[in-house]
């Protein structure tokens, strides 16, 4: 039986975390020819919280002993809200059983609006072990 | 080299995205972050919890020794720790955490290891067991003893030996309102009770899920258990509506920060009429005056948003600390990096903080009416040159 992890994203602005509603939230998939496919697309609530979604991952079993393929599934999260920065997150990791939480501190444009970056990227690297 | 007596936990932790001596990003972020970014960034959510457990302890406690023996600002750097793992220990700004080591990082943020005798935290190594081994904690080793069924502390000994110690409730630098001690829930009554509800309540006014305690009377009841309850379930917390540590910290932790951020916008009331030097265009290290205090305020406010800018002092005396600032923000903008405040910088600087004072500030519960947002950004005006230079606003 497939084995499923779980997302919840809290979108937000600043360190004061003042929530942010009606973010949209894109989850997606990229394939082997690098195509996305889109599972979810979420918006955000009073709080700041889309989800959770339930998202497949590999078999628990793969992440108790060392040398296994990596115990995890890859996803990619897409929040925006208009005036604020995009903030994608690449390789996402999703494990059975496991909820993955997943804090948007979103950056506001500024106005008028520069030459400066318009999306912020994070990227995860597997664990070194 | 001065060293504290006492270890503390740091509310912030300042980060270096790379080796030492290379060009990176710092990020500041709050202690209990930075050490969930590191547990979900080294090991497995799916290890044993005691393995978990184990390596937490291990990676509170190496940060802690950095932390406590000033190990990268001893040797001139403005960072605490790097985020590479050749010195230091795994850390990826911004990315995802897991809700089990969530919880087990705020229950423990303020436990570390030391050895017996000793005051400082252990430096507390450890390597994957497997393409890299070393004189400390195994962490494949650790996860195949949980599954073995030893605990923690065993797991511990085990690798750092058998003279260890753990110092639990350590005082957080900064914060005020300790744990208790003890978890409140229905039915405590006293002055804790007092200090929750306001919290609650401030936390509250930008969290219109958590209901308004109409009465801060210091009395657990049922209407306080319900927002404690709604607080828990937003912040990803235990669901049980008692306050234990996590619970606590979490709420004080946000608290500081809303008010900070309160007390900031506030202060930018006094920057609305800058008249900046006569006749200086630009402003850098050494310059003092009102011009600096208007631009440390807009880089502090910029920097509650953006967590690469160090905290700075708004005393309107252009230091290092307010050069690195600028730095920052000049990479971040993609302007040359001079650590120099010159017309561009000063644009976009302002354009910035505009952006922010126009959508985030202008939704929150802050001391300062939109309206009154929009007055100040309007009359600020870049302090260095006269409206005949004339951008148009």
């Amino acid at each position: 039986m497939a084995q499923t992890g779980s997302l919840i994203v809290r979108v937000f602005a600043s360190r004061a975390q003042l929530p942010i509603q009606g973010a949209t939230v894109l989850v997606a998939q990229r394939d082997d020819q690098g195509r996305y496919q889109l599972l979810s697309a979420l918006i955000t609530d009073e709080s700041g919280l889309a989800g959770p979604v339930s998202l497949p991952a590999p078999d628990v079993a793969l992440s108790q002993n060392p040398g296994s393929p990596l115990p995890f599934s890859s996803y990619s999260l897409v929040v925006e809200h208009p005036g604020y920065q995009v903030a994608i997150f690449q390789d996402l990791q999703i494990f059975s059983g496991v909820e993955t939480t997943q804090s948007v501190p979103l950056m506001p444009l500024s106005i008028p609006e520069s030459d400066s970056p318009r999306q912020q990227i994070t990227q995860v690297t597997p664990q070194p072990l | 080299m001065s060293v504290s007596v006492i270890p503390y936990i740091p509310e912030f932790i300042t980060v270096h995205l790379g080796q030492p001596s290379q060009q990176a990003e710092n990020v500041t972020v709050t202690f209990p972050d930075y050490i969930k970014n590191v547990a979900s960034s080294e090991v497995y959510p799916t290890w044993k919890e005691e393995a978990l457990k184990a390596n937490i302890l291990a990676q509170i406690s190496f940060a802690l020794n950095r932390v406590y023996t000033e190990f990268y600002p001893s040797r001139g750097y403005d960072f605490d720790i790097t985020s590479e793992t050749q010195n230091d220990q795994k850390f990826i700004k911004g990315r995802s955490t897991f809700e089990n080591i969530d919880r087990l990082v705020d229950d423990m943020f303020t436990t570390y290891i030391r050895r017996v005798g000793f005051v400082e935290p252990l430096a507390a190594k450890f390597c994957n067991g497997t393409t890299s081994t070393c004189d400390g904690l195994s962490q494949w080793g650790s996860e195949a003893l949980a599954q073995e069924g030893e605990d923690y502390m065993s797991i511990l000994r085990r690798y750092y030996g058998n003279d260890i110690e753990l110092v639990n409730d350590a005082p957080i630098r900064d914060v005020p309102n300790s744990y208790p001690g003890y978890p409140l829930r229905q039915g405590t009554t006293g002055e804790d009770v007092v200090v929750l509800q306001a919290m609650l309540n401030r936390i509250g006014q930008n969290y219109p899920a958590i209901p308004r305690l109409t009465q801060v009377d210091g009395i657990f009841g049922p209407k306080t258990e319900e927002a404690v309850r709604v607080f828990q379930s937003v912040f990803g917390l235990s669901v049980d509506g008692i306050v234990g540590r996590a619970t606590w910290y979490k709420l004080v932790f946000l608290y500081v920060a809303v008010t900070k951020l309160s007390e900031l916008v506030s202060e930018g009331q006094s920057f609305t009429q800058v008249q900046g030097p006569s006749g200086i265009q630009v402003l850098r290290q050494g310059d003092r005056g009102p011009a600096v205090s208007a631009l440390q305020f807009f880089l502090s406010l910029i920097g509650q948003y953006s967590f690469t800018l160090p905290m700075l002092d708004i005393d309107g005396i252009f230091g290092p600390k307010t050069r690195q600032a600028v730095e920052q923000a000049q990479k971040n903008f993609g302007l040359p990096v001079t650590g120099v405040v010159n017309n561009a910088t000063w644009l976009n600087i302002y354009d910035e903080y505009k952006g922010i004072a126009t959508t985030s500030l202008a939704d929150a519960n802050l001391p300062l009416s939109p309206s009154e947002i929009e007055n100040q950004f309007q009359a600020g005006q870049f302090p260095g040159y006269s409206l005949t230079y004339g951008t148009n606003d």
